[in-house]
């Protein structure tokens, strides 16, 4: 697949995990890669550029065994992009699907 | 490739295109992600394998960084150099970017007086007022670009030549320094070998005067002979006591010199960096440098494809051979 049309399927994946509930990088890495078969490392590149972008906040939280984590909090303004991000995905993979479907029916 | 392995090459591959805090940032993420993974009872290798190649990896996260920065303007790092021509320079580019602003400005206003007694009716009017202007400016433009080019490149020159100086002094320093290290160590090394040596003639004397002493006991008397005996075993007792002595001296010595071997080892190595960093400035834009990384990389792709293509070619001849033997039987 396309790395930059992929790039951009994960990109809202991860809005769409993190809108559910605060979650720390290795959380998020493998709630993707338990779907799909990833490459691990290209999720915090993703996560970076978010947070600068303002969709999240971070915040260290102390854990119980070995380091702090980074959790990863969405704002208000990820919020909204998720949902124009949603709103666009369902119409291009209606297009997509109904290209595909009439040419199975021709 | 374990954690450290793998998180020093990433570091390697953002330096200079990256700012500290940044690159910092990243390295906390990653190094949790490994603690993360080592908890889950996976081993290093398995972890970095997963994760990719470090050098991917750094380029997606300067591809990143660059994309953000593309959609909103951030600030010139500062957190990279805060050398006082860098900020000099910055300080002169304001100044210059906000006469000129208050220039156009001026331009712009003085084209405002001018119009309205012209009156809104002839609307092309004003253009061809405007141009000459521009053409007029345009002569005090260059001059200001070629002004500002070269204070620029003095900047830069005084800030290398500084950086140079500077680099110079220290690595004389400490080359002097270092050689006086070096010379006072092999000295005290040399005193404590040559006194081993004396110990191990001294003791060898004392035994040859023990066989003496056999000697001068049947020629001079017992008494005389029983003494020298007993005086020669005291010698032999000390210089055992001496030369263990000097034997552990040695030991700590070496021990000590090695540390500190190291520890200079490892200030020059600090020192060198820094003179490097000094000296090869980093390139301020990361997207230029992908761009070019990217287009550096492509050769190197279709350079491999006709490997790739001359696979199926070249492995179809092994099996002709025994194909042949086939036949003939």
């Amino acid at each position: 697949m396309n790395t930059q049309f992929r790039k951009g399927i994960i990109e809202m994946c991860i809005l769409a995990l993190i809108e559910r509930k605060d979650m720390y990088g290795y959380e998020i890495v493998q709630s993707i890669a338990c779907y799909t078969e990833i490459n691990e490392g290209t999720v915090y590149p993703i996560l970076r550029r978010l947070t600068q972008e303002e969709y999240f906040v971070t915040y260290l939280k102390e854990s119980t065994v070995g380091p702090a984590r980074k959790y990863y909090h969405m704002t208000e303004k990820g919020r909204g992009y998720l949902g124009s991000l949603k709103d666009d995905w369902q119409d291009f993979s209606k297009m997509v699907n109904d290209i595909l479907r009439g040419e199975v029916v021709e | 490739m374990n954690k450290q392995e793998y998180l020093e090459k990433l570091e390697a591959c953002l330096k200079h295109k990256l700012s500290r805090e940044e690159i910092e940032d990243i390295m906390r993420d990653y190094a949790e992600y490994f603690e993360e993974g080592r908890r889950q009872s996976k081993q290093d290798v398995e972890i970095a394998a997963k994760l990719g190649d470090p050098e991917l990896v750094a380029q997606q996260l300067i591809e990143e960084s660059a994309e953000q920065g593309a959609e909103h303007y951030i600030p010139p790092r500062s957190g990279e150099k805060k050398n006082p021509w860098e900020a000099a320079k910055e300080t002169f580019k304001d100044l210059e970017n906000r006469f000129l602003e208050w220039d156009r400005g001026k331009a712009e206003k003085s084209d405002a007086e001018a119009a309205p007694p012209e009156q809104p009716e002839e609307a092309p009017q004003p253009k061809p007022e405007k141009e000459p202007k521009q053409k007029t400016k345009k002569p005090h433009n260059a001059l200001q670009k070629l002004w500002k080019r070269f204070s620029c490149s003095m900047g830069h020159l005084c800030q290398w030549w500084f950086c140079a100086l500077s680099s110079v002094v220290l690595m004389t320093a400490l080359s002097c320094l270092s050689a006086v290290w070096i010379s006072l160590s092999a000295f005290v090394l040399a005193v404590l070998l040559v006194g081993l040596a004396g110990a191990v003639a001294l003791a060898l004397g004392l035994l040859a005067m023990i066989i003496l002493s056999g000697v001068v006991g049947w020629g001079l008397g017992t008494w005389a002979g029983a003494s020298m005996l007993f005086g020669s075993l005291a010698g032999i007792g000390l210089d055992v006591l001496a030369a263990m002595l000097v034997w552990f001296l040695l030991k700590r010595w070496k021990l000590w010199t090695a540390r500190a071997y190291r520890k200079t080892k490892g200030l020059w190595k600090r020192l060198l960096h820094k003179v490097e960093s000094w000296l090869v400035t980093p390139r301020e834009p990361a997207a230029q440098e992908t761009q070019a990384e990217q287009t550096a990389s492509q050769p190197e792709q279709t350079a491999s494809q006709p490997e790739l293509m001359a696979l199926p070619q070249t492995t179809p001849v092994p099996t002709e051979p025994a194909e042949r033997e086939e036949e003939q039987r």
